[in-house]
């Protein structure tokens, strides 16, 4: 039995250094890459340039406002940070990752959409994060919400392999991508935009269905601590619905442009506008940032 | 508590250190131990049906000891007859009850009679199917003067609930593992590094195969109307696939664990799309099941030395009970009635097909696919919802019907196909590769052990795990 049990361990042991070497070896591909937006900011990026802004948000974020619209227009440098499937806890940790790896920034525009709480698990996209896991914002991410038994990305800490092997399919092609082509952006162009394309809308213009609330979720008030202590102004915006408006109290300092595009055929879905929403949207948010800018000026 | 969790992952290296470290050589506390653990393995799930199984036990043993006790054939058919009512009984209530009546109202609802009885909230116990057959095989043995009842009873109860095999099989028969547990057990190293081949390798197909191609089958089944054709046809496969490896893969496991404590189970699977006939297929898919139907349905309905009708008749017959004993729905008796008239030719025509012998040949490999083709027609009515749905996905796919390919939907889906396609392409190439040398069991080097367990941690659906199909029969 002795035999038996040494020649398992001698075979576990190989197969731990073998994962282990694809593990590090993936997490510094993907560090080196801009694949995934925490490594684009980092490596696209000079750390001790200072932004105008930058956009926080989820798949709303990434594609109601255009960073290179805006910079353009307005002469500014911004960069859009926002990821799909995310929510507030992702966009915290973005900000954390932001801050920590020394970026500074004017403004801070966050895309809200949970306004009254976040989910209490990990987002579908954090492991993107993960490559940084040994940065303590990042561990401390996955500490508090990864819920599986496991815990894969906070575990792989100490076994790298353990995330390449939950998040086979999501991380290891990109790993190889990535590889191959460093400078490959999954899904968002040089100032981190992705857009919608415009497709042909059957659906007729209708009216949009009020919801009164207000902004109550905790994880806002966070944000805006972290901005405060980093010396950024948080403008908070809600991006257009197509068929919802949302109502805030009068005091809550929003962009609320929830109910701004009317058009059916400037949205790709009931979220998300389209290419030619995007313009609009921007150009109505531009005006607002031109106003703000002008008035600290 | 199944075999690819981290439950079990704890559960049994604690076992083995027990089991081999500390009470080494001693068969009575082994078997004591075996219980323990398997009674605490099968209470994970819901520790309220431990009464069950120890209760079937408990009526087996003393059925088996009173068996033995009387020769009178009178009170030898009683207890027989009592063992079988008791088992297949509670098999009944908890499986079938349901299906019953639902089917009784239905029935005397289009005859204009509101029976109208309700039905039960009823949980099925998991395995029940597979532990009741194989409690049945030992009194039947009995009865058959085939082998004689034990009075071991922790040998019985280990015997029955031994926890590799407790839930999905393989049905061993008392003649088989039984007198395993009688005897002294000692560590064979040999024995228990195959044991860790067959675990490997049955995770690779489980965790790889199956449990990937899970994702797309279920997609591809749920939304079949607006899939099209090769879509359909890529469903199908995927599923002979995720179902063979789903359920080889934990027989795989099965076998390997109790390798590794020193037991030797029946192989239950032999590379069974590699058959060129049906009659093959069913030599080589879930023996131990076929092989139980075989000896305890079929023999005693008069197997083959009967007249020609009445083997035709007696196929249909194990066929439609075989086909009800994987659930209570007439989709799988339909599954059945398809692989009973594959078989009819085969009895029809029995010169011309010759008995099984591996080579490969284009004549053979065009079998091969015919085989398989009609195997994967028989699995849409075993995957699907209801025969209507089983008919309509099968329409589909000869009408040549247009829609999206749900396989290729996203970058996920295609890497997901990618993946199940590299597991069924490394699968059949070392199932063939062993068949061709004529082995029963894929052999690996050191090399490809590595290599099987790097592609299982990096292929592998780790984040969507599904259930092992088999344990709900």
């Amino acid at each position: 039995m002795k035999a038996f049990i040494l020649k398992l361990v001698k075979y576990i042991f190989i197969v731990i250094i073998i994962t282990n070497v694809f593990g590090w070896t993936g997490d510094f591909i993907l560090r080196k890459s801009s694949f995934f937006k925490p490594s684009f900011l980092l490596n696209n990026y000079n750390r001790s340039e200072q932004f105008d802004y930058f956009i926080l948000g989820s798949s709303r974020g990434l594609t109601t406002l255009n960073s290179g619209q805006i910079d353009a227009e307005l002469q500014t440098k911004g960069v859009n940070l926002s990821m799909d499937d995310t929510d507030l806890k992702t966009q915290l940790l973005m900000l954390n990752h932001f801050f920590k790896n020394g970026y500074k920034s004017k403004y801070c525009i966050l895309v809200l959409d949970d306004i009254t709480a976040s989910q209490s698990k990990l987002g579908d996209n954090d492991y993107k994060f993960s490559p940084y896991i040994k940065k303590d914002y990042v561990t401390n991410h996955f500490k508090s919400y990864e819920n599986t038994p496991l815990k894969p990305l906070y575990n792989s800490i100490y076994l790298p392999f353990l995330k390449y092997s939950y998040y086979n399919i999501q991380m290891i092609p990109p790993v190889l991508i990535a590889l191959v082509y460093p400078n490959k952006r999954h899904r968002f162009d040089k100032n981190g935009n992705y857009t919608y394309p415009s497709l042909i809308n059957s659906k007729k213009n209708e009216n949009k269905s009020e919801v009164t609330t207000k902004i109550i979720n905790p994880l806002v008030k966070e944000i805006q601590t972290l901005c405060k202590a980093n010396k950024t102004e948080l403008i908070t915006y809600i991006a257009p619905y197509r068929d919802l408006e949302i109502r805030l109290p009068q005091n809550d300092k929003v962009i609320n442009n929830s109910a701004s595009i009317k058009e059916y055929d400037l949205f790709y879905d009931a979220i998300h506008v389209n290419s030619e929403g995007r313009i609009v949207a921007t150009n109505k948010f531009i005006a607002y940032l031109k106003h703000k800018i002008s008035g600290t000026k | 508590m199944i075999f690819n969790s981290l439950a079990f992952i704890t559960f049994f290296p604690t076992f083995f250190i027990l089991y081999w470290g500390l009470i080494n050589d001693n068969k009575k506390s082994q078997n004591i131990l075996v219980i323990i653990a398997s009674y605490i393995f099968y209470g994970w799930w819901d520790w309220r049906f431990l009464f069950l199984i120890f209760f079937s036990s408990v009526v087996d043993y003393s059925i088996g000891l009173g068996l033995s006790a009387t020769s009178k054939v009178s009170k030898r058919k009683f207890l027989l007859g009592l063992s079988l009512s008791i088992n297949l009984g509670l098999l009944g209530f908890f499986k079938y009850f349901n299906f019953f009546i639902e089917n009784f109202n239905t029935a005397f609802g289009s005859a204009g009679i509101n029976t109208n009885i309700s039905s039960l909230n009823i949980i099925l116990p998991v395995g029940i199917s597979f532990y009741t057959f194989q409690t049945m095989s030992y009194t039947i043995d009995i009865y058959r003067n085939k082998i004689k009842p034990t009075k071991d009873i922790f040998a019985f109860i280990a015997f029955i609930s031994f926890f590799p095999q407790l839930v999905a099989g393989p049905i061993e028969r008392a003649s088989h593992l039984l007198p395993q547990f009688l005897k002294n057990r000692k560590f064979d190293y040999k024995k228990a590094v195959s044991g860790i081949k067959l675990i490997v390798f049955g995770f690779f197909k489980k965790i790889v195969i199956a449990d990937n191609s899970a994702q797309l089958v279920n997609e591809i089944f749920q939304n079949y109307p607006n899939e099209s054709y090769l879509s359909l046809i890529m469903g199908t496969v995927l599923f002979a696939f995720q179902i063979y490896c789903d359920f080889s893969g934990y027989s795989d496991i099965a076998i390997g664990l109790s390798r590794i404590l020193g037991f030797d189970l029946m192989y239950n699977f032999k590379f069974p799309y590699l058959s060129s006939n049906i009659r093959e297929f069913w030599n080589r898919w879930h023996i131990s099941l076929s092989s139980w139907f075989r000896d305890y349905v079929y023999i005693p309905l008069g197997g083959n030395k009967v007249s020609q009708p009445r083997v035709l008749f007696n196929t249909f017959c194990v066929f439609i009970i075989s086909g009800f004993w994987h659930g209570a729905n007439w989709t799988f008796v339909f599954w059945g009635v398809l692989h009973a008239l594959f078989f009819m030719p085969i009895i029809l025509f029995r010169e011309k097909f010759p008995k099984e012998n591996f080579h490969f040949s284009l004549k053979k490999l065009f079998f091969i696919l015919v085989n398989f083709g009609l195997v994967c027609l028989a699995w849409v009515f075993f995957r699907a919802e209801n025969i209507q749905d089983a008919l309509l996905y099968i329409r589909q796919i000869f009408s040549l019907a247009e829609g999206q390919s749900a396989f290729m939907k996203t970058n996920t889906h295609f890497l997901m196909t990618l993946i199940t396609g590299i597991g069924i392409s490394i699968l059949l190439t070392l199932e063939m590769k062993t068949l061709l040398k004529q082995k029963k069991e894929i052999e690996f080097s050191p090399l490809g052990l590595v290599a099987v367990i790097l592609l299982t941690l990096f292929l592998g659906a780790f984040k969507n795990q599904a259930d092992f199909i088999y344990f709900q029969f």
